[in-house]
């Protein structure tokens, strides 16, 4: 019995000491040893958004759509670094999965990343910074800008070299890219972003400009031109160009207790004009939106700190002669609730008025409600 | 002639603009390499979207974070540095 007793004894000392070794000696390291455990400790790191959308058009029943992008990061060592970004989503009465982006990233020096695969369009401010759920301020997208399509693309495939170098207390940015660049649809006379195989050897390449005189200001000058005829066809020698102009202010002002966020975006796209059935016409497209945000952050009320306003105009405007020739012109209210930093409810209601080719006009109107979560 | 003469005097406008802007860029504040983790942070993040509180994410987070956002927001490296100093400093 004392065998037994001694035996039990040196087991329970020994778990024990093992035990309080294994113990972190004090709080700095119980949080070192957590967060060796915690998602993102092993260089990578998996974040996203989603959102739930309700909309109620004029004289159609009522629609709950829902979202949820996941991004995946993965940081190898200091300068190579992998980024993915996957949407998958209800909307329009199907559902979807696709990819957003997928690119490699190498760090050159301080000033200069070189980046690979399919990336968010860096001509289009919008896209770019703009438009996950829990950023972009309003349920929807401007027209223009289209997610899924629209007169920018949303995305490129091929390659972008890209930086922003100080020069006191302003900042340039500059980035240059290369890729399929968009193909020519002889129905609508218009151009297809969404190009996985080539229809010519020409790549299409982009520059794009961003000036930061002051931290709040942003303005930037983008490039895009590409050849968009298909090889060997009388359309080959058919190229696109865009011009884009971008805004952007975002300050706190003391004198209104809140934050004035302004943004605004101007396309021209201009497609040659080959004279040959059906591309008969001057093909000159463009689209644009203003919008205005104020949220009363520094009041002390806690419910009226969390609202914000918005109201945006946008616009689309096709080629008089062309199939597809509406003039689009839309506006936007909406009041948004944030819950925290990354998540916010939206209301919102838009007004859409259609002008067709003999100048009449139609008017739509729909009210979305929709709930993002970024996290 | 008369397409060249609205061209100069755009492209002339233009450059006035910019030149303005970049004066009064370069004449109104701090060098940005001097200023501090913090004040990047704010200055940064705040143009697009709401700031995150450095407790949202773990020290090894914000390292692969600022590196996305490095990217995405065209931050030069020494600018990146500062600002995921100061968010694991506060974390």
């Amino acid at each position: 019995m004392k065998n037994i007793r001694f035996i039990l004894f040196s087991i329970i000392t020994l778990i024990f000491c093992f035990a309080s070794q294994s113990l972190p000696q004090d709080n700095t390291d119980l949080k070192s040893q957590i967060q060796k455990f915690q998602s993102g400790s092993h260089q990578f790191m998996v974040t996203g958004y989603a959102l739930t959308n309700f909309i109620k058009p004029q004289n159609e029943p009522s629609q709950f759509e829902t979202g949820f992008n996941p991004i995946f990061l993965y940081k190898a060592n200091d300068r190579l670094f992998f980024e993915a970004e996957i949407e998958l989503e209800i909307e329009d009465g199907e559902q979807n999965i696709t990819l957003e982006y997928a690119q490699i990233l190498y760090t050159l020096n301080d000033y200069l990343i070189f980046g690979a695969g399919k990336f968010l369009n860096p001509a289009n401010y919008f896209i770019e910074r703009l438009h996950p759920a829990w950023i972009n301020k309003l349920p929807t997208m401007p027209m223009f800008v289209g997610h899924h399509g629209g007169m920018l693309a949303g995305q490129h495939l091929g390659f972008q070299l890209r930086g922003g170098t100080p020069i006191k207390g302003s900042k340039i940015e500059y980035v240059f890219f290369m890729s399929m660049g968009p193909t020519l649809d002889l129905d609508d006379g218009f151009i297809d972003f969404k190009n996985y195989e080539d229809n010519n050897n020409n790549k299409g390449i982009g520059l794009k400009f961003g000036f930061l005189p002051i931290p709040e200001l942003a303005i930037g000058y983008a490039f895009e031109n590409a050849t968009v005829g298909e090889e060997n066809t009388q359309f080959e020698n058919v190229s696109a160009t865009t011009h884009v102009v971008d805004f952007s202010y975002a300050k706190d002002i003391r004198g209104l207790k809140g934050t004035i966020d302004l943004k605004a975006q101007v396309v021209w796209l201009n497609i040659d004009n080959p004279n040959i059935a059906p591309l008969t016409f001057e093909n000159n497209s463009n689209g644009g939106y203003a919008q205005i945000a104020f949220r009363p952050g520094n009041v002390d009320n806690d419910f009226f700190k969390n609202l914000e306003f918005v109201y945006r105009y946008d616009w689309t405007d096709k080629p008089d002669n062309a199939p597809e020739n509406e003039l689009m012109k839309r506006s936007t209210i909406g009041i948004n609730y944030w819950l925290s930093s990354s998540s916010l409810f939206k209301f919102a209601y838009e007004n859409k008025d259609i002008v067709v080719p003999g100048g009449s006009t139609t008017n739509e109107h729909r009210f979305i409600g929709q709930i993002a979560f970024g996290f | 002639m008369k397409f060249i003469k609205k061209y100069m005097v755009n492209l002339i406008l233009g450059l006035g603009f910019f030149a303005v802007l970049t004066i009064v860029g370069c004449a109104s504040t701090t060098d940005i390499v001097d200023r501090s983790g913090a004040q990047l942070w704010g200055e940064n993040c705040a143009r697009c979207h709401n700031i995150r509180p450095p407790q949202s994410l773990t020290d090894a987070q914000w390292e692969i974070a600022g590196m996305h956002m490095r990217t995405r927001a065209n931050l030069s490296g020494i600018v990146t540095r500062k600002i995921i100093e100061f968010l694991k400093t506060a974390n």
